[in-house]
């Protein structure tokens, strides 16, 4: 019974330790606050949203997007998960649709998720992202694709 | 069988404890796991595989559970959300400027008759935009560069008040940069953006010897047409025109603050963006205008334009074309083909490109002759842009234009891009 139970036990470990280190990277939130009845929107309409190429969620109603500090993990997993850009490739894009006159000004960009979560819940139509663990009752989750972040297949890939 | 309390708030104690403990065992199992399985001795016949099931499927529901707690944990809402300070979130006030400033240096030679190689000042471009209300902003591009002289110039290239009302309405007044074809939109006066060191020499600037019109005062209207993932788009403007005036002659090319006729120009161009194809973008447009020139006859001018332009992180392809027709009231009309090609691959810093460029504006065309801009040309241009800094970039560029009835060029070109 002794080797059955190491047996067992070890195969329990292997689990865990992989579920463990699964949990090494957080996945992100997107956001928005919770008087607003934006519930959903697909992966294209992200990505317009994002490089300011539209102001309107499908609904018709205005969005005001909010990013994190250049440099922070959240944003990097935003950019790469779902505007497949780099920071300085999203700079320049920024920069070229400010110089074309198509975008007013870039985006706020804000230190933390704290402020993130402030910034969506007191503006109407605010839209940004946290990590799942920095979620509380001021704000409410967006689906993506229709998936909510506890989904496997859930498009913003994980920040480190 | 342990009894699990309905407790919310003991939750997060209750999985701390099953994770500490779970950490426990398998730090046990793993630093004492070889030395059990070298002292293992094999299985004794009568073992109970009915206790060996059940032990199995405990397991599993352990799994499920650890599986269920994490997924929980992920979307629990944490009890006390950490407090933010007023100065976290800067209020919004007007006006918000933002600066950019964008330049040039260049060395040419070429063997075209009269030339001599030369260092050169580029553009020196201040791009500044202002947010002044939530759905008003002003855009102003002023550069700063050196004509044949030698002597520094200063010209307002584009001054614009622009209400951001809705994605389907969207309006600039002042001047602009007109939306004929794809380039000159894309690229205004900051080398940088580009991939080549200029523009196709047919969509230079007026004061360049180019085509089209490439400013306009006036008034410009544009936004999204509701197409789903076609993602169409309007512009229509309507502005002063482009005055022709003989090359030399003192007064600008670009009609700032007075008309020379009564007439206006109108330029409308429908874009498409299809969520399909991320990347392309195609358009058909039309501009015109009525002309007046000196000694001439009245013309009218019609500028057909069209584009496909696919751009990626990797990949530019560039399509333009371009058909100009003056017609002469009292006279005959005269057609002028344009076109231009460029591909461009990023290899990390580095980018080639080649681009292959042709216009034939006829001789006898008489507005086009006042400006200089007649006659047959084409050829292929090569290059590499090295981004050697997130902003500046070192372009080389070679091109062969080919006159018609005239010798042809070849010029040598590199371009230290940048901006600040």
């Amino acid at each position: 019974m002794t080797l059955l139970k190491t047996y067992l036990m070890s195969g329990l470990a292997l689990t865990v330790a992989t579920l463990a280190a699964t949990q090494a990277q957080e996945t992100i939130a997107l956001v928005v606050g919770k008087g607003t009845n934006l519930e959903n929107l697909s992966t294209a309409e992200l990505q317009k949203l994002f490089r300011c190429e539209k102001s309107k969620a499908p609904d018709g109603s205005k969005v005001t997007i909010v990013m994190r500090d250049a440099g922070s993990p959240e944003r990097e997993a935003v950019l790469a998960s779902v505007l497949k850009m780099g920071e300085s490739e999203y700079l320049k894009h920024i920069l070229l649709a400010t110089f074309t006159g198509a975008v007013q000004a870039a985006p706020k960009a804000l230190s933390s998720g704290g402020a993130v979560k402030q910034f969506v819940s007191s503006t109407p139509g605010g839209l940004g992202y946290i990590k799942t663990s920095e979620l509380d009752d001021t704000v409410k989750v967006v689906r993506i694709d229709g998936k909510s972040p506890t989904e496997a297949d859930y498009p913003v890939k994980s920040a480190k | 069988m342990v009894k699990r309390k309905p407790n919310r708030d003991g939750g997060g104690k209750r999985r701390a404890s099953q994770a500490r403990a779970l950490g426990t065992m398998i730090l046990g199992s793993m630093l004492f796991l070889p030395g059990v399985l070298a002292a293992a001795e094999p299985p004794p016949a009568n073992m109970d595989w009915s206790a060996v099931q059940k032990l199995m499927k405990r397991v599993d529901e352990l799994e499920a559970e650890v599986k269920a707690l994490r997924a929980r944990d992920s979307l629990r809402p944490t009890t006390a959300a950490a407090p933010v300070t007023e100065a976290a979130i800067p209020k919004e006030t007007f006006p918000q400027i933002s600066f950019h400033g964008f330049g040039d240096i260049n060395y040419r030679f070429s063997n075209e008759s009269g030339s001599k190689n030369a260092f050169a000042l580029g553009q020196l471009d201040f791009f500044v935009t202002s947010r002044i209300a939530e759905n008003l902003s002003i855009l102003n591009e002023t550069v700063i560069e050196a004509n044949e002289e030698n002597n520094f110039g200063i010209e307002i290239e584009r001054l614009l008040l622009q209400y951001r009302g809705t994605d389907w309405f969207n309006l600039d007044v002042g001047r602009y940069h007109t939306s004929v074809g794809y380039y000159n939109t894309a690229y205004h006066h900051g080398t940088w953006f580009q991939t080549a060191v200029g523009r196709p020499q047919f969509l230079d600037f007026e004061d360049g010897g180019g085509l089209i019109p490439a400013h306009n005062v006036g008034v410009s209207a544009h936004g999204a047409i509701p197409s789903g993932s076609l993602n169409l788009a309007y512009v229509l403007e309507v502005g002063n025109g482009r005055p022709y005036h003989p090359v030399g002659s003192a007064k600008a090319p670009v009609l700032n603050v007075s008309d020379d006729n009564e007439y206006k120009s109108v330029n409308l161009a429908l874009m498409v963006k299809p969520d399909s194809i991320p990347g392309l973008q195609a358009g058909i447009g039309a501009y015109h205008d009525t002309l007046t020139p000196d000694n001439l006859s009245r013309t009218d001018e019609l500028l057909l334009h069209a584009h496909v332009v696919f751009k990626n992180s990797v990949w530019e392809f560039l399509n333009e074309g371009f058909l100009m027709r003056h017609s002469e009231r009292l006279g005959p009309t005269h057609y002028t083909p344009a076109a231009y090609t460029q591909l461009a691959r990023t290899f990390g810093k580095l980018r080639p490109f080649v681009r292959f460029s042709y216009v034939n504006a006829p001789d006898a065309d008489p507005a086009l002759s006042l400006i200089g801009a007649n006659g047959l040309r084409w050829g292929p241009s090569l290059g590499i842009r090295y981004d050697f800094s997130d902003f500046a970039a070192l372009k080389f560029q070679y091109d062969r234009v080919q006159r018609g009835g005239e010798g042809n060029i070849n010029q040598f070109t590199s371009q230290l891009a940048f901006t600040f």
